[in-house]
């Protein structure tokens, strides 16, 4: 074989095997940011406690809001401390936001959700999937502050619509500690 | 000779790039622990199994503690750690039997450690006896972490399974191990994924019949999880109502799905439905020109961005994405929900 073939052979298996490398390094560097991202997950993620129903280190509020055609009102005039914090995020997906405030209407914090007006039936071949509802009970659930006032709720272009919140009117969920607030 | 000494060179190079190469071909392993059953009785015998995605792996030891459980969740009696089953050089999946139950009222917690590519990897999963005595609480049946810092879903039985809960039972083990640990994203985070079993039934609405969902009477304690899945026997026109998703038992697509909204807040990817743009990390866009300024930060070119029907939102991920699919199949998430994916679990796991 002459040299000049050899070479080519050589040069070939190269830029082949720095080919399938360049995939191989990407998958590398994809597996680090994976197991990086994990690593900060178990530093914080902490242990799961079975007590977390009765001791309630964190909680958060609900209230039951009745809804008939878009107009919105309290079901029942009390809040639920229930355990656990605010399972939403502020960033959390949906068209339906809720924004809470204080007595001077400063906002204290807000964040998105479906719109508990509809349901959303994500079945092949249902056209539109989303669905209003006319009338229904939602969950709304808010972060544990005594001084939350009013909810507001906007969806979409519609006209928002504010709740006064019966803070005051606390009932605990499972446990007989009152003192969970935060002033 | 000039010839011969270039030859040589090249032939050096291709070596020592075939070592450096080589060098990286060791994976660190990955690997996937379950037990099974999923919420045991105290006199079933659990079976524990670590799974291999993949990597190399020298060695498995399983360890084990268990607690007593009180009626508010206290624990008590808790044993020191010991040493199950070790194992070298293992085949997967590698399986232990306790062959006696753990009793009544016990809180388990077992721990495979992976050695593999002079690393050392720890899997602790933690479980509840049948039945679990704290009062109107859903039953932890596969626990990592902390309520607060992980994502939580909790599986209800629709009054439907009452007859065939083994079935429930069997089919909660299957939807954690066959949904969430098969999804190849998702399961690279597989410990940032609390699951419980509820206690009391629902009952799933039908769209069809213009029913709504009947949530269980504890329904109070459950709002600290992102997701409560009614599982159902029936055949019915599923939906979601924002806090409740009905869904036959077997749909491990749906729920996966289902999930994507729930538990990271990701929109739908297919046109008629329900979409929106999340600030951080979205998987869907108001415009083509917001679709096409994200595509290459997110792994994509601008001829991905796709109008979802006539809708007013773009996407970027693939036909074959997760959020464009329901059902039984399981497909893969695209890379944009891969990213809110990721986000949402960081987010949560900082407490934010």
């Amino acid at each position: 074989m002459k040299l000049s073939k050899i070479n080519n052979i050589v040069l070939a298996a190269i830029l082949s095997i720095s080919c399938f490398s360049c995939k191989t390094r990407e998958k590398e560097a994809m597996n680090k940011k994976i197991e990086d991202a994990n690593a900060i997950i178990e530093k914080q993620k902490g242990e799961f406690n079975p007590a977390f129903q009765s001791q309630m280190k964190s909680s958060h509020i609900g209230v039951k809001v009745s809804f008939s055609q878009d107009s919105f009102k309290l079901a029942k005039n009390e809040v639920s401390l229930r355990p656990g914090r605010l399972p939403y995020s502020a960033s959390s997906g949906g068209d339906f936001k809720v924004t809470y405030k204080d007595a001077n209407n400063k906002v204290l914090g807000g964040y998105y959700i479906q719109n508990p007006t509809t349901i959303r039936i994500c079945e092949e071949g249902q056209k539109p999937a989303i669905q209003k509802v006319p009338t229904g009970i939602f969950d709304l659930l808010l972060p544990p502050e005594r001084s939350i006032m009013f909810v507001e709720f906007t969806s979409g272009t519609e006209k928002p619509t504010t709740l006064l919140i019966p803070i005051s009117k606390l009932r605990i969920e499972g446990s007989n500690d009152p003192k969970k607030y935060k002033e | 000779m000039k010839t011969n000494s270039l030859l040589s060179n090249r032939i050096y190079f291709f070596g020592v790039f075939l070592i450096y190469f080589c060098s990286s071909c060791k994976q660190n392993p990955e690997t996937f622990a379950i037990h099974s059953p999923i919420y045991p009785t105290a006199t079933n015998p659990v079976t524990f199994t670590l799974n291999k995605i993949e990597g190399d792996v020298v060695s498995v030891k399983l360890f084990e503690f268990v607690a007593n459980v009180n009626s508010a969740g206290g624990l008590s009696s808790t044993t020191p750690e010991t040493l199950l089953q070790s194992w070298t050089s293992p085949t997967f999946p590698v399986t232990f039997t306790k062959p006696s139950g753990y009793g009544s009222n016990k809180y388990v917690t077992y721990r495979f450690e992976v050695i593999g590519n002079d690393n050392t990897y720890n899997s602790s999963i933690s479980f509840a006896t049948s039945p679990y005595p704290v009062a109107n609480a859903a039953a932890p049946v596969y626990v990592v972490g902390d309520i607060d810092r992980v994502l939580n879903s909790v599986f209800v039985p629709d009054a439907d399974m009452a007859g065939n809960m083994n079935t429930f039972y069997k089919s909660v083990a299957a939807n954690i191990d066959s949904s969430f640990h098969r999804e190849d994203w998702v399961r690279r985070f597989r410990y940032s994924y609390n699951f419980f079993i509820n206690p009391f039934s629902g009952t799933a609405g039908n769209f069809s019949a213009g029913t709504s969902h009947a949530y269980p009477s504890n329904d109070a304690n459950l709002s600290f999880a992102q997701a409560r899945i009614i599982l159902h026997t029936a055949d019915k026109r599923d939906f979601s109502d924002g806090r409740y998703v009905g869904t036959e038992y077997y749909n491990r697509g749906t729920i996966l799905h289902e999930t994507g909204h729930l538990l990271y807040g990701m929109a739908d990817e297919y046109g008629g439905g329900s979409h929106w743009q999340n600030e951080k990390n979205p998987n869907n866009w108001a415009s083509l020109a917001l679709a096409q300024g994200a595509a290459s930060g997110v792994g994509k070119t601008n001829a991905d961005a796709v109008q979802m029907g006539s809708d007013s939102f773009w996407r970027l991920c693939n036909n074959d994405c997760m959020m464009l699919n329901t059902g039984r199949t399981i497909f893969p998430y695209d890379k944009p929900c891969q990213g809110r994916i990721l986000y949402a679990i960081l987010e949560r796991s900082k407490g934010n």
